[in-house]
């Protein structure tokens, strides 16, 4: 990479690194583990930088990185006969970075599936179209309005919501 | 606070994100991370193009045998067969265990069980996931498919190809399961996902004591990534045995096979750490004789750990390079643990530290 192309992707970098933890941190609940996808999301653009540049949206790229760095990217398993502590999709929140509110809509966020809370982030926080949220996990437009009734309904009903809402 | 429509959760999700603070862009740990993937990839290219024509595979002497559930089979079944005319078959179910709900698999060597419900179907993620193993003779892998995987073919170290067609045992709406059984000895050479007949992707998975780990999945023509390479990582004796810590990187990424009784597999090595963090716990695993196995992954800037332990003694442990990290692995017996390990730099700089729970 030559010096303009390198000060060009430091540009995007900052650009889109706040943008980037924030839609990891409201999937996953882990400030550090939302800092670790975004970095990977910016390495693999990094990678593929003369593409991305040129791609039509290459923050649909960085998206989908995060979103698949955050299904697929890291395991751990125990070998047989070992109950697991958690099935392996569960998110942790991170005590240190919550705080009143933000901890409430937090802890109400990680009672949803993992599907529900990635639909209910694209759609409501980065205001994508529901085609984009579909075209973004590769599902139908029908199923992400499912998946956004869904959470919706289940956030009504909230115990997390609830108790912050009565103090 | 409430939710009554989409206005609420726009609001709500702002609360929540707009004014959280990342830390500053790690723009020179994204570079790192970056050009090693762009060496990698050219380093894949160029030993490809060097290589000989691949040697036929060395025949191995066992016979594997899959089945999906016939008409009438019992409930929950997801595979049986034969390996080496030994029959085996893996089912699931849900259970309630400590008034939790979960899922069990149950196989003729053994059983494991998931705290949690079944997962949902997706069409997003992985084409597979290897979520459980079961036993040594054989090893049963079990997994679920994402949504558009018709089938998976599973290539083994004998040239065999199994093919694993996913059974719904949970009902609609949820993932589907396969499962195939291989003797512990055996490596699994290639898992391909297939929609209809249309190759989706491929992996080439990482094979331990017989537990298959699916890290990287690529497009099928895509070259596979870097040679297979072991590293150790750190050994010495506990409980009047030897052991040894290694790391395997290969087409899967980095694994860590634990000198205990776990293993650990990334995409990268450096992908252990998050950013502007130094050195940290990341495995930790018992051992028959009650001593722990822990594994420290570090930036390059660690050299070494010292460890202290319960009894005020300190010992110095190697931080040993591994695909862009390093690596450091240490035990901690039951009579004289590890209280706590600090993380050095070369130059003696204190650069993280941590305890062993």
């Amino acid at each position: 990479m030559d010096d303009g192309a390198a000060a060009e992707f430091s540009d995007f970098a900052h650009s889109r690194w706040p943008r980037l933890v924030r839609l990891a941190y409201g999937i996953t609940g882990d400030r550090g583990l939302a800092e670790d996808l975004a970095q990977t999301a910016l390495a693999n653009a990094y990678a593929a930088w003369s593409r991305v540049r040129r791609a039509d949206d290459p923050d649909a790229y960085l998206r989908r990185i995060v979103l698949n760095a955050h299904r697929g990217g890291f395991r751990k398993r125990r070998v047989s006969e070992q109950l697991r502590d958690a099935p392996p999709d569960a998110a942790v929140p991170d005590p240190a970075s919550l705080h009143g509110e933000r901890a409430a809509v937090i802890a109400a966020l990680l009672t949803l599936p993992r599907r529900q809370r990635e639909v209910l982030v694209l759609r409501y926080w980065l205001d994508l179209t529901e085609a984009q949220v579909a075209a973004t996990l590769g599902c139908s437009v029908g199923n992400v309005k499912s998946q956004a009734s869904r959470a919706l309904a289940k956030l009504r009903a909230s115990a997390e919501l609830a108790d912050w809402g009565s103090r | 606070m409430s939710i009554d429509d989409e206005q609420d959760v726009r609001a709500w999700l702002g609360t929540a994100l707009d004014d959280f603070a990342p830390g500053p862009v790690p723009l020179g740990v994204i570079v790192r991370k970056g050009k090693t993937a762009v060496i990698r990839r050219r380093l894949t290219v160029a030993y490809q193009l060097s290589l000989p024509p691949p040697a036929p595979v060395a025949p191995v002497h066992y016979r594997v045998t899959v089945n999906p559930p016939g008409p009438g089979a019992a409930r929950g079944l997801i595979a049986s067969g034969r390996v080496n005319g030994r029959r085996w078959q893996v089912s699931g179910q849900r259970q309630r265990l400590s008034g939790q709900p979960s899922i069990c698999f149950q196989a003729p060597s053994g059983g494991t069980c998931n705290a949690g419900g079944p997962p949902r179907a997706s069409r997003a993620g992985v084409p597979a996931y290897l979520t459980n193993g079961i036993g040594l003779r054989p090893v049963v892998s079990i997994g679920t498919v994402r949504d558009d995987v018709t089938y998976l073919q599973v290539t083994l170290s004998n040239g065999q190809r199994l093919t694993l067609h996913p059974v719904a045992i949970f009902g609609p709406g949820y993932a589907r399961y396969v499962a195939f059984a291989v003797p512990a000895s055996t490596t699994v050479t290639q898992i391909s996902a297939y929609a209809g007949h249309a190759e989706l992707a491929y992996t080439v998975p990482f094979t331990a004591r017989g537990q298959v780990e699916t890290v990287s999945w690529l497009r099928p023509g895509a070259p596979a990534g870097p040679r297979p390479a072991r590293y150790l990582v750190g050994s010495g004796n506990a409980d009047g045995q030897r052991w040894s810590e290694y790391a395997y990187t290969g087409p899967w990424g980095v694994c860590l096979v634990g000198a205990g009784s776990a293993s650990m597999c990334s995409p990268t090595g450096i992908g252990q750490l998050t950013s502007g963090q130094a050195a940290r716990l990341i495995m930790e695993s018992s051992g028959p004789g009650g001593t722990n196995f822990a594994l420290v992954a570090a930036s390059a800037v660690v050299s070494h750990l010292v460890v202290s332990r319960a009894d005020g003694s300190t010992a110095r442990v190697p931080a040993v390079p591994v695909d862009g990290a390093r690596f450091a692995a240490f035990t901690s017996p039951p009579g004289n643990k590890v209280t706590h390990w600090v993380a050095y730099s070369a130059a003696g700089r204190r650069l993280a530290s941590g305890g062993v729970p």
